[in-house]
């Protein structure tokens, strides 16, 4: 066997290994040969998309997510997650602001579609097509996990986040940014509840687009980007929680199988916590500002369930502007 | 590269001989319509799945038939997976073959073996042509790779909507891209 492409060497391998038996067996009836399996490990990540990117580069604009674009790319080492903690940190004032503007900006663009990213324009008539109102207004939380910053905001009735990254380097403010919309608003959950969540599976990082405005997208980009939205092989993203909370939640925590927990930030009636790994808790604990907890709320309760996948397909779920009835988990009881 | 081989014989020796003349022919041919080594690989290893099952019934009588054969498998491969938007693996698991993971130079290897950069000024005039729908649901299933389902999510439609959509998108590359692809008829 000599072929140029070890992955072709490789298969062909397999079949010399099946010729093999096969003619040691003297007959190929059946299933012909005994399977030669599991001769190569899987040593390597997710493929990168080095030919789409450059083109997205190259200003043919691909395309971007209706409700998703991934704005100044970094160049600097990609490391999946680093810096990301379970409980929020406190960020700098500075960070925060800076990471709102950017989401602002973005925000501007996909909604008149006459400035910043090269994809502007086409999410320009995208949203023109459904709402005008994209990231306006002041945020109602703002999440913050190490070089992590997610900003959520309430629009005319329609719900986005936006998250940022600080880039790993020192080329100065560039961070990476993904945003994206749910909605319509569903009614508020009671004093010591908590709403099922907007989003679980394909929340961080939903969609991305490819344009990086005044700087060149390099190879290096989708690694960044694969990093910052944990791509996984066959699909799927990690899970984030965006909810409602009733005015009595002081904090939301979520556990997971192997007793992981992350807190959620939880301000002005909306809670938000994301995760980089594909799992969703099997639990949600509420604390109520009085000190009860509820005990726990599964996620059968919460309804989470019921969203995995998070928008089944034909559901009214996944259609912008549809009325989606408010959900809410109502075991509590008292810690002692 | 065309297959030389004993063409009056079909033992499973021959096969290989078969393959190792082909496999590379294969592959960057369906590099060249997928865009997608990975997926290319993923086809071509169960073209040839399929091709070994059917080895012993083999009685051609020129090499160009039975490269015609393999090709014959490969478009049906090709054609089914615009459709479906995935590639069928029924062969490739009745045999228990896997297929290699592919490193990252060797996919840059691939695709400058399939000249993948001269396609893409061509392709840059034919993705905007395409409509929006269209665009976007390649952007989710080819460039991010998402499941069906997800894509039919983020599309706000059903996922036979989004497999049309993405399978359409792929067929219009296809065809307005055929004429580029027809010197690889002439190669030897």
């Amino acid at each position: 066997m000599n072929q140029r492409f070890r992955v072709l060497q490789e298969l062909g391998e397999q079949f010399q290994r099946a010729s093999e038996a096969a003619e040691v067996g003297g007959s190929r009836s059946g299933n012909m040969t005994q399977p030669a399996r599991a001769f190569v490990p899987r040593l390597h990540g997710p493929r990168p998309r080095r030919f789409w990117a450059v083109l997205g580069a190259s200003g043919t604009a691909l395309t971007v997510g209706i409700i998703a674009a991934v704005l100044l790319l970094s160049s600097g080492t990609p490391t999946a997650y680093a810096g990301w903690t379970s409980v929020p940190t406190s960020a700098p004032t500075a960070v925060s602001a800076a990471a709102a503007a950017v989401c602002n900006k973005l925000g501007a663009s996909i909604a008149f579609g006459s400035s910043g990213p090269a994809g502007a324009p086409l999410l320009g008539r995208l949203e023109r097509n459904a709402h005008t109102d994209v990231f306006t207004g002041q945020p109602v939380l703002t999440d913050t996990r190490g070089v992590y910053t997610a900003v959520i905001k309430v629009t005319n009735g329609m719900l986005y986040s936006c998250l940022t990254a600080e880039a790993q380097d020192t080329s100065g403010d560039r961070f990476h940014v993904n945003v994206w919309r749910f909605g319509p608003v569903r009614a508020a959950p009671g004093p010591d509840q908590i709403s099922v969540p907007y989003q679980t599976r394909g929340g961080i990082g939903e969609g991305n687009g490819g344009d990086s405005p005044g700087e060149q997208l390099t190879d290096a980009a989708p690694a960044q980007q694969r990093a910052f939205v944990q791509r996984r092989r066959g699909g799927g993203y990690g899970p984030s929680m965006l909810g409602q909370t009733g005015s009595d939640v002081s904090a939301v925590t979520f556990t997971f199988a192997n007793s992981q927990t992350v807190t959620a930030t939880v301000e002005n009636g909306w809670y938000f916590a994301w995760w980089p790994w594909a799992d969703e808790p099997t639990s949600v604990a509420v604390v109520s500002r009085s000190g009860t907890v509820t005990s726990p709320v599964t996620s059968s309760q919460l309804g989470l369930d019921s969203l995995v996948p998070p928008c089944r397909t034909g559901s009214a779920d996944c259609v912008f502007g549809s009325t989606t009835p408010a959900h809410s988990a109502t075991t509590t009881a008292t810690t002692p | 590269m065309l297959a030389v081989i004993n063409v009056q014989m079909s033992p499973p020796s021959a096969f290989i001989e078969f393959y190792e003349r082909n496999a590379e022919t294969v592959l960057l041919f369906f590099t060249r319509r997928t865009l997608d080594v990975e997926v290319a690989l993923d086809l071509t290893a169960e073209t040839f799945a399929q091709a070994w099952r059917g080895w012993p019934r083999v009685r051609m009588d020129s090499v160009e038939e039975v490269q015609g054969w393999i090709f014959t498998i490969a478009r049906r491969q090709l054609g089914r997976y615009l459709r479906r938007g995935e590639v069928e693996r029924r062969a490739l698991n009745q045999l228990g073959f896997s297929v290699p993971e592919l490193a990252e130079d060797e996919i840059a290897d691939i695709e400058q073996a399939a000249e993948l950069d001269a396609l893409r000024s061509a392709l840059g005039v034919e993705l905007e042509k395409l409509n929006g729908d269209q665009r976007q649901a390649l952007q989710l299933r080819i460039v991010e790779e998402l499941p069906y389902p997800e894509v039919a999510r983020r599309l706000g439609t059903t996922e036979p909507t989004a497999r049309a959509r993405v399978s359409r998108g792929l067929r219009a590359l296809a065809v307005a891209l055929e004429p580029t692809f027809a010197h690889e008829r002439c190669r030897p």
